[in-house]
């Protein structure tokens, strides 16, 4: 056989792949939906929670690679002094999946607490439950609570199936992501709600104003 | 043309292709050699169709190359493959062209389960699947151009293009992230016992006088690790030594870089708390790191060194075609000796990284 019918053999190789993957694409389209309103629309009240906007060191968002963030301090009008932070993190390429709390916290010196791990469930949308988990760490004699979920936007239901297999539901597949994602992270001191009660509240709230703002194509997922 | 009364000029030296064949050169005439037109027409549309078909994989390697740190080696890796793609061209001159339907199979069976692999990323963008992907197809290509026999020749160039392919974050992280808390904790033990006293939670450490330093991931040694097992790998294909001694070079690269990083470590620490916080950022920090990188090089030099006492006996060098056996012992050692055409099949004494050798490979 001739170079030259070697190299047409390869060609007609490739072009085969081409042509498949051309079909696969149309097959699997997807985009990366953007968010429906601004992160920062989001209302400063919620139900019984009053919020202030907290500025973020530009190095932070540097490294958080985020397309739009919010950092907010809400705090409970039924318990004064009761302040809970909400970090919330969109990103176009979905890079900021990588930021979870399991790989940021033990970085930052804070140590699992296994047993104050678990996941929690606040009503959404159309009826549904939304599971969050809700991990505690502590540094000393400071524990720290933190809930987290979130979400992939314009995925199909192929990636959602494997993402939720064991071996890939984990938050950190930040670049693998084909859709745009948006990670939510509630930050408390652990003693002043160590049942999630406060959490839950502040959760019901948040999920009623994220709706808007949320793309409706979306997967949502909570192991970190 | 020569006459009586004009001395005939000196006979034209011999093309430098036949002396000493260059992969460069060798592929320019193949590809001005007008009864090749076609074929090259065909190599071409090929590249083409390739750089199409894997322009996402190739974008990722972009992309993780120039955003990166971790893999900003990543541009030198292609070319040092070409690199060691030309030795063995100089060193065994060009393959014998393949004979009937020989690696057409072979080739077609790499191509067509890379195509298949990349298909898989469409559905599920796992942009690893896709590198390794690219690099079977590539291989694949090869050798259904080339044959199997070529191949066989050019194994390790291919190969060593997996030092390109960026790993998986999530596979990364698991790395990473024990490693770092490694390096924190070994370095602020060291600290302790050295007499500066050093609170470690987590990768952050407390310094005397509340001085916080904190072992960011970049700090986990894993970018040492790459860039060492790439240099490893690079010259124990190169030392032309027995197997267990490039098993040695490069599993020796693992404890060098994690040694190096520690260092790394502690050295700042100590610079923090003896000189000033500030000199270790920004550039000052650069330069350390260089500095270890050195340092590292230095250890893996001295591996060498100490593994050539071992097998001195094993492989003294044998008469070469086109080097007097005097010659290794005249220049000391032809380091890397492989990376000069290899006249021997053997390194001439032992392998270190010494200015010869960098020469080489400057």
């Amino acid at each position: 056989m001739t170079t030259l019918k070697r190299c047409g053999l390869c060609a007609a190789l490739l072009t085969l792949g081409l042509a498949a993957r051309a079909g696969l694409e149309r097959m699997d389209a997807t985009e990366r939906p953007p968010l429906r309103r601004p992160l920062a629309s989001l209302p400063m009240e919620l139900d019984g929670w009053a919020g202030r906007d907290v500025p973020v060191p530009l190095d932070v968002i540097e490294r958080a690679q985020t397309t739009e963030y919010l950092n907010r301090e809400y705090e409970s009008r039924r318990r004064p002094g009761l302040k809970l932070m909400l970090w919330i993190n969109y990103s176009e390429q979905g890079t900021n999946l990588r930021h979870t709390p399991e790989i940021c916290l033990p970085s930052s010196g804070w140590t699992k607490i296994e047993s104050q791990t678990r996941e929690l469930q606040f009503p959404a949308a159309g009826g549904r439950a939304l599971t969050c988990t809700r991990l505690g760490y502590a540094q000393g004699d400071l524990v720290k609570h933190v809930g987290f979920w979130y979400y992939i936007f314009g995925e199909g239901r192929l990636e959602n199936f494997v993402r939720r297999l064991p071996v890939t539901s984990r938050s950190s597949h930040g670049r693998t992501t084909r859709g745009s994602s948006m990670t939510v992270e509630v930050f408390y001191p652990g003693d002043v709600d160590p049942d999630a009660v406060a959490l839950g509240e502040f959760a019901r709230g948040l999920l009623a104003a994220l709706e808007p703002v949320l793309p409706p194509d979306r997967a949502e997922y909570h192991v970190p | 043309m020569a006459t009586p009364d004009r001395p005939a000029p000196p006979p034209e030296p011999a093309p430098a292709a036949e002396d000493d064949p260059r992969l460069a050169d060798a592929f320019l005439r193949w590809v001005r050699a007008p009864e090749n037109r076609l074929t090259v027409l065909g190599a071409a549309a090929c590249t083409a169709l390739f750089a199409l078909l894997f322009q996402e994989s190739l974008r990722h390697f972009y992309r993780a190359w120039t955003t990166d740190d971790n893999y900003s080696h990543g541009f030198l890796v292609p070319l040092l493959s070409l690199y060691f793609a030309a030795q063995v061209y100089r060193r065994e001159g060009a393959p014998a062209s393949p004979e009937g339907r020989s690696g057409v199979w072979l080739g077609g069976l790499l191509l067509g389960g890379a195509l298949l692999a990349h298909l898989v990323t469409v559905p599920l963008p796992i942009d690893f699947l896709g590198d390794l992907a690219l690099l079977a197809a590539l291989v694949g290509c090869f050798t259904i151009v080339a044959g199997p026999a070529a191949l066989r020749r050019y194994w390790f160039p291919f190969s060593f293009l997996i030092f390109m392919v960026p790993l998986p974050i999530a596979l990364y992280s698991r790395i990473a992230s024990p490693l770092q808390l490694m390096a924190s904790r070994v370095a602020s033990g060291f600290m302790n016992a050295t007499g500066v006293p050093v609170l470690c939670e987590g990768n952050r450490m407390t310094l005397p006088g509340g001085v916080q330093m904190f072992v960011a991931e970049a700090c986990s040694g894993m970018r040492q690790l790459t860039g060492f097992l790439a240099l490893a790998a690079a010259v124990a294909y190169l030392s032309r030594r027995p197997g267990w001694y490039r098993a040695v070079v490069v599993l020796s690269a693992l404890p060098i870089a994690l040694f190096a990083n520690t260092t790394r470590v502690v050295a700042t620490g100590y610079v923090m708390h003896y000189l000033d916080p500030r000199y270790a950022e920004g550039a000052y920090h650069t330069l350390e790191g260089v500095l270890l990188m050195g340092m590292g090089l230095l250890l893996l030099n001295s591996v060498c060194m100490l593994m050539d006492l071992f097998c001195a006996g094993d492989d003294a060098p044998g008469p070469s075609p086109t080097t007097p056996p005097t010659e290794a012992v005249a220049t000391g050692r032809p380091i890397l000796a492989a990376t000069e055409g290899w006249p021997s099949r053997r390194v001439a004494g032992a392998l270190s990284l010494s200015a010869s050798a960098t020469e080489e490979l400057s």
